[in-house]
């Protein structure tokens, strides 16, 4: 990347990543695409691309765009007048894990300094499984997970730091790279606590605006989280909805109220009312419709983990709990809890929260309360997508 | 750059086996003559003398061995003590030569053979020296009344959070306040005695700058709040500007405010936690105030507070009769009773009270400012050895009397980690260094205090070893991996820690989890 004053990036977009969110599937592979498309799901990534795009607009004239056709990168960049070499053509409307990675090796041919990609886990994965450590990778990030150390915490975030190695080869410095974990599910098995680790990829070193990988879930050995459950459990209170987000935290509670893993979804958002659990895995449509169907009862409850290591609330392998349910639900009626090891291993302490929509309007509080044990609290200021750039700079 | 010579060690290696597992049946120390005829005629069996129910049955397990053995065993065991006598900037721990004149004060009768259920009328020197300090401390804090019953400085916590349950309690509010806020940086003890007297915690993050903002304190502050339990300046050595305000916001809520103040020592004539507006504070006599720690003596935790919380305090308190006497009075119908017995550890607060006197206020002055001074020094040469970061090295300005530094830069070198180091120090005669609170908000960390004692050849030497074993992990990270090795024990395999089958901390429970019978 030493060329002065011109970057070179390969940029691409997985037309399907983020698909699977809104609609529960915890991921689009090429298999879940259909089933995504059937269930309404619309394409997120490329609108999440042109927001890092947008953001790079006024340094145009020092960067050159690599692009795959289409939907992968080429309509996007020339909806915007970006210009652009495309690299790839892609050969149907159907993209898939093949052209990704076709797109990679012609991204590797035509010596980028680095690979720009919107899209989740598994697009990192494809990318990393042909470039390996050669070529920096930075994530849009656009998919349903985003476990690997990739991705920028928000699409504006992915062109501040695209800026900002600009402005240090104009400089003359050094752009600091990391290696970083490559994290997603197996292919075989849906082990949602657990992630497969994939290799090392190489990335900035940007750690306020690069999310770090998620840190397996050590919330079922954590007994002062376990007291905290076993706590909650007995305050569940009749004729109310209740709501249990994705990961192991939320679903202790379910497991001291006898709802045995079996019976719960671990990867999803499941629903409690007067002792039964009444939804299992639902997508955000059959979330809304049982907070219509309940509306006589007191108002509805949820209970929210954090991804581990990752400090995000919403937006990372829960995009069902949408901005439209969060604000029927009201961050009043929201629980936050998680491992106390989870919280305090960084200063600042961040609580991310990333709507698909840039401008959805500001739900929680500046300052959030995580219970991390009974009776204890960390107090853990908000940061929300589209007001992220402007909050974390004041701070 | 090394500035000293760095000297040789080796410490003595005894593999000293436990007492019980010395000597031979029938060994004694010291034999008394047998029983002259006379005095056996007129007295009878000395057994027949003892109440039958006291008498054993089995003779007791005692390890048998001669007076030598015995000396002969304690001095090996003292010379495998891994430190306290080397140079020890152990932080947080404010570490301080305990003079020696002190030592012989309390070792005298009228201190050592008090006994506490005495007639105060008998005990009024000791009371004087307690009324005196407590005057004196009143002075340093700007406080109005202090008590040394607490054993140590989570014990004063502790007090702080049984006098806020009492002080609302007699307001009527105790159901309703029932929240406790701290921060992120304080000290574990704020939180553990708030949980442990009953109330939910809420603990507010480190910004930026260092310490928690404004607005985080406002978003969590309510009438529910009880109190305010902070530290100021913390151990990353970054005092909190804003602190009047804070004190101002939790008050005009209704809490009270407690300054944990066991890092006084860089802030000592300079501070006044009255003065900032806290209701009460805490002092370590066993750090600050020249009172030994660390097994080397009991421990006093100082708990001061204003007249507003006086009628809460733990009784017996010191007070004076019109004649200028002094009595001990029980505390009142709204005490939170005793914290601990009697008047705590009375001769720790002898030591402090000697040792402040002794300082007087130009000498406490000058000691604050040389532990800043000393800090800064140490900041300067540290940051200067390769791998070495200081804790938020973007907030600017100096850091007080200590600092957080990372070992993390060295870790991801050379894979030699912020343990390696600490055992490998001790390879030079230099006591380990402590590493930080938890939370481990930056990796790799440790904490050096060098407060006014240590020379400043002391803390340059200090720092020649710790650059010594950084040098050593680029060069040959195995000899330091696999350290100690000139020391009274060698690298201890730590698992055998946390490994309940495997540890013991009594002869009896070694014998039964290792399987040996008698």
């Amino acid at each position: 990347m030493q060329k002065p004053g011109v970057l070179k990036i390969g940029f691409l977009i997985n037309p399907i990543a983020g698909m699977g969110g809104k609609v529960g599937l915890h991921g689009t592979d090429d298999s879940l695409a259909e089933r995504a498309k059937e269930l309404g799901a619309k394409s997120v990534s490329t609108e999440r691309a042109s927001r890092a795009i947008m953001a790079l607009l006024p340094q145009l004239e020092k960067i050159s765009f690599y692009a795959p056709s289409k939907s992968m990168g080429s309509d996007l960049l020339q909806s915007l007048n970006v210009g652009h070499q495309t690299i790839y053509e892609t050969d149907s409307l159907n993209t898939s894990s093949e052209d990704t990675k076709a797109a990679a090796l012609a991204f590797q041919a035509n010596g980028v300094d680095l690979i720009l990609f919107a899209g989740g886990d598994g697009t990192a994965r494809d990318i990393f499984s042909v470039v390996g450590e050669s070529i920096p990778i930075l994530g849009i990030p656009a998919g349903v997970k985003m476990r690997s150390g990739v991705f920028a915490n928000y699409p504006e975030e992915a062109a501040e730091i695209i800026l900002d190695a600009i402005a240090s080869i104009e400089n003359g410095k050094e752009i600091a790279f990391i290696s970083t974990e490559v994290l997603d599910l197996t292919d075989s098995e849906l082990d949602y606590s657990q992630s497969h680790y994939f290799g090392s990829a190489k990335t900035f070193l940007a750690p306020s605006k690069i999310t770090s990988p998620k840190v397996n879930s050590n919330a079922s050995s954590d007994v002062a989280l376990k007291e905290l459950t076993r706590h909650l459990a007995t305050e569940i209170s009749k004729d109310r909805l209740y709501f249990f987000g994705p990961g192991r935290s939320a679903k202790l509670i379910l497991n001291e109220l006898g709802v045995t893993d079996l019976d719960h979804s671990l990867a999803g958002v499941d629903a409690l009312f007067n002792g039964k659990l009444i939804g299992k895995d639902l997508d955000e449509s059959e979330i809304l419709e049982l907070i219509s169907s309940h509306s006589k009862v007191a108002g509805p409850f949820i209970f929210l983990g954090v991804i581990g290591g990752q400090g995000f609330l919403l937006g990372r392998g829960n995009q069902q709990l949408s901005h439209e349910v969060m604000s029927r639900i009201g961050a009043e009626n929201a629980f936050v809890l998680a491992s106390a090891s989870k919280m305090t291993g960084t200063v600042p302490t961040r609580l991310y929260v990333d709507f698909e929509d840039a401008l959805s309007e500001k739900l929680f509080p500046d300052f959030i309360q995580v219970h991390v044990a009974k009776n204890r609290t960390l107090v853990c200021k908000v940061v929300s997508s589209g007001l992220a750039t402007t909050n974390v700079r004041a701070s | 750059m090394i500035k000293s010579k760095i000297r040789k060690y080796h410490a003595p290696v005894w593999d000293e086996p436990l007492v019980m597992q010395m000597g031979q049946t029938g060994r004694r120390g010291s034999i008394a003559p047998k029983t002259e005829s006379k005095i056996a005629d007129a007295v009878g069996n000395a057994l027949d003398l003892l109440p039958a129910g006291m008498k054993r049955t089995n003779p007791l397990n005692l390890p048998e061995l001669s007076e030598f053995e015995v000396q002969r065993h304690y001095l090996h065991l003292s010379q495998q003590t891994l430190g306290m006598m080397g140079i020890s900037l152990f932080g947080t721990c404010t570490m301080k030569y305990n003079p020696r004149v002190n030592e012989r004060i309390v070792y005298q009768p009228f201190v050592a053979e008090m006994h506490p259920h005495q007639d105060p009328e008998t005990m009024q020197g000791i009371l004087e020296v307690v009324n005196r300090f407590d005057h004196l401390l009143r002075k340093l804090s700007g406080l109005d009344k202090f008590v040394f019953q607490a054993g140590g400085g989570a014990d004063a916590a502790y007090t702080q959070a049984c006098m806020t349950r009492a002080y609302h309690a007699s307001r009527g509010e105790l159901e309703q306040r029932n929240e406790i806020i701290t921060t992120a940086q304080a000290h574990p003890c704020n939180p553990a005695t708030a949980a442990a007297a009953g109330f939910k915690i809420i603990t507010l993050p480190l910004e930026d700058d260092g310490f928690p903002s404004v607005e985080a304190l406002k978003a969590v502050v309510s009438n529910r709040t009880a109190a305010l339990m902070v530290n100021n300046p913390d151990d990353i050595g970054i005092y909190n500007p804003n602190i009047k305000e804070w004190v101002k916001i939790v008050h005009d809520a209704g809490g009270l405010c407690f300054y944990d103040h066991a890092n006084f020592n860089g802030v000592m004539t300079r501070i006044r936690a009255a003065d900032i507006g806290f209701d009460a504070c805490m002092y370590m006599l066993h750090k600050t105030f020249g009172g030994p720690k660390g097994g080397g003596g009991p421990a006093v935790g100082a708990y001061g507070c204003n007249e507003k919380l006086i009628p809460f305090l733990a009784g017996p308190t010191v007070e004076t009769n019109p004649d200028g006497s002094f009595y001990l009075k029980e505390g009142g119908e709204h005490s939170v009773g005793r914290i601990r017995e009697f008047l705590g550890n009375i001769p720790t607060v002898i030591r402090a009270y000697s040792w402040t006197r002794s300082m007087g206020i130009e000498g406490l002055r000058d000691a604050a400012n040389i532990s800043v001074l000393a800090n800064n020094y140490m900041e300067k040469r540290l940051l200067e050895i390769p791998g070495i970061t200081k804790g938020m090295p973007d907030v600017k300005g100096r850091r007080l009397e200590m600092t957080r530094y990372s070992l993390g830069e060295l870790t991801a070198d050379t894979g030699v980690s912020v343990f390696d180091v600490q055992n490998r120090m001790t390879d030079f005669g230099v006591d380990a260094y402590w590493l930080s609170h938890e939370p481990w908000f930056i990796p790799e960390p440790f904490t050096p205090e060098a407060g006014e004692l240590w020379s400043v050849e002391d803390i340059d030497y200090w720092i020649d070893v710790l650059e010594t074993v950084c040098n050593e992990a680029r060069t040959n990270p195995e000899l330091v991996k696999s350290s100690p090795h000139n020391q009274v024990v060698h690298k201890q395999n730590s698992t055998n820690l946390s490994d309940p089958a495997k540890w013991a901390t009594t002869w009896r429970a070694y014998k039964r989890k290792y399987g040996i019978s008698n």
